[in-house]
């Protein structure tokens, strides 16, 4: 944890409400949140509380109905499609539950797939690429393709893209909801380790009370409000 | 000329032809015909190539003599005996209705000297005949000159309604294939909504989207075009050998048309679309 720990994502009344009228559904209802750099936080609750909701908002792929959100001091609420884009290639790094690799390239190229938009030069892209996987503990599977990796490695594979762009934040939705509690525990204790290690930023939702138990900091949520945000 | 031929038990009226048999050769399709005896051999051949229907009518064969009969230049009754050299096949209309000669045997009886009263030239491509038309106009302006579109007008609306069908049939061609491809492009899009998502996720820009599905498009359309191009070569090159149209031979002869088609493509059908 840093010593003076500043504020990475903002959310202040956040609201997000899908459909209208009878359809309407409330699914974020007045989020006060603050993400601070070095967090290891894991936001829980049930399905449908909001969480993905959430978890969209912070990672800049979603507009809030109301309220105000804003990424390390700037307002998320005025930017464009390229320049939430931008943010999002630069400054947010994604894991998710399906891992969503692309299926035709090897580990190595779906973790440099982002970076040649980062105008990275080639050799660069490569020992960046070669580091995140190794980081992971994929070291010698460079050239293997996801159907030629189990499903942990091929989570690790994405941990490794989210990383490579060196984000300000890595946001996880579920991801450990396809994996059994021993690869599970192998993976949570590596995001653990890159964020001690790192300082890299985890915000996870998750259903897992072992992704839970590893978290420095727990929120939960229901019908779309904060219940509880107790760090430990 | 127009005239009447006459055997031993019939006589016909008939369309005598005093032609140049080297020159015939290269416009009509009348030699190729023959099937019994020979063609005619120079322009004092003094035997006559007859239809095969005719011959029957007539009911006379190859060495037998005719006598032709027709008005010759003076205004009087021209009439000379010639042998029948050769019989050709074609539609029964033409068969009944001409008979070829040598050309200099055929002015010598009929008293017109040198004088020709046709003069036929074939033309490769049809886009050119304005241009060659033109050029014939102002080298003979005294003369009669016209195309095959007004000497056959039958003919000409044929060719004319058939363009104007492959036009018709191209445009819902056209249309079909846009309708394919649109298909095939909006399943490809709407099964990869995920794909894109996780691109957009991932930080690229929508116009970034929009370009990887168009060059992806390009591509695809690319790598169409070229097979399809490899395929009309080789379909075309499989039917080198023409295609038999004899079992509507009696349709096509009315238009003194073969009975085998033989498809052609050219370099410039790949490059241009008329």
């Amino acid at each position: 944890m840093l010593n003076n720990p500043t504020p990475i994502v903002t959310c202040k009344g956040v609201t997000k409400i899908f459909g209208k009228g009878d359809l309407e559904v409330r699914a974020l209802d007045g989020i006060d949140l603050e993400i601070m750099r070095g967090d290891f936080a894991t936001l829980a609750g049930p399905s449908g509380s909001g969480k993905t909701t959430l978890l969209n908002m912070i990672g800049a792929l979603d507009h809030p109905t109301a309220g105000a959100l804003s990424f390390e001091g700037q307002s998320l609420n005025d930017f464009s499609k390229a320049k939430l884009s931008d943010l999002r290639l630069h400054k947010i790094g994604f894991i998710f539950q399906a891992y969503n690799l692309v299926p035709v390239l090897s580990a190595l190229e779906n973790v440099e797939f982002v970076l040649p938009l980062q105008r990275i030069p080639k050799a660069e892209r490569k020992k960046r690429a070669t580091q995140a996987l190794q980081d992971v503990g994929l070291k010698g599977m460079e050239h293997r393709r996801p159907g030629a990796l189990s499903g942990g490695q091929q989570q690790r594979v994405a941990i490794a893209r989210a990383l490579v762009t060196e984000p300000s934040i890595v946001l996880a939705d579920e991801p450990t909801a396809n994996l059994d509690s021993k690869t599970t525990a192998e993976l949570v204790g590596l995001m653990g380790r890159l964020n001690t290690e790192l300082g890299i930023t985890f915000v996870i939702g998750t259903h897992d009370p072992c992704v839970m138990q590893h978290s420095k900091r727990h929120i939960e949520i229901e019908d779309g409000k904060i219940q509880s945000d107790i760090r430990n | 000329m127009p005239g009447v031929v006459q055997s031993e038990y019939k006589t016909l009226p008939i369309t005598i032809l005093g032609v140049d048999p080297v020159a015939e050769a290269q416009i009509s399709s009348v030699p190729a015909k023959l099937v019994e005896g020979r063609n005619l051999n120079g322009l004092n051949d003094d035997g006559v190539v007859i239809g095969k229907n005719l011959a029957e009518r007539l009911k006379t064969e190859i060495g037998r003599r005719v006598i032709l009969m027709s008005q010759g230049a003076d205004g009087l009754l021209a009439q000379q005996s010639f042998y029948i050299v050769g019989i050709f096949d074609a539609d029964q209309g033409f068969e009944d209705m001409y008979v070829f000669t040598g050309r200099s045997l055929a002015q010598q009886y009929l008293g017109l000297d040198n004088q020709i009263s046709q003069i036929a030239f074939t033309v490769p491509l049809d886009t050119d005949l304005p241009m060659v038309m033109d050029r014939i106009t102002a080298a003979a302006p005294d003369l009669d000159s016209r195309d095959w579109r007004k000497l056959s007008l039958l003919l000409a609306a044929m060719d004319t309604s058939m363009g104007a069908i492959i036009y018709v049939w191209l445009g819902i061609m056209i249309v079909l294939m846009s309708i394919g491809i649109i298909n095939t492009q909006l399943m490809a899009v709407f099964e990869r909504t995920q794909e894109f998502g996780l691109m957009r996720a991932l930080g690229l820009k929508p116009k970034m989207v929009l370009m990887l599905v168009t060059m992806e498009s390009a591509l695809l359309i690319r790598l169409g075009v070229l097979v399809a191009m490899g395929l009309a070569a080789l379909t075309i090159w499989s039917l080198r050998g023409g295609i038999d149209l004899s079992a509507y031979a009696a349709g096509l002869e009315e238009f003194q048309q073969g009975q085998e088609l033989f498809p052609v493509i050219n370099p410039s059908d790949y490059i241009i679309f008329r």
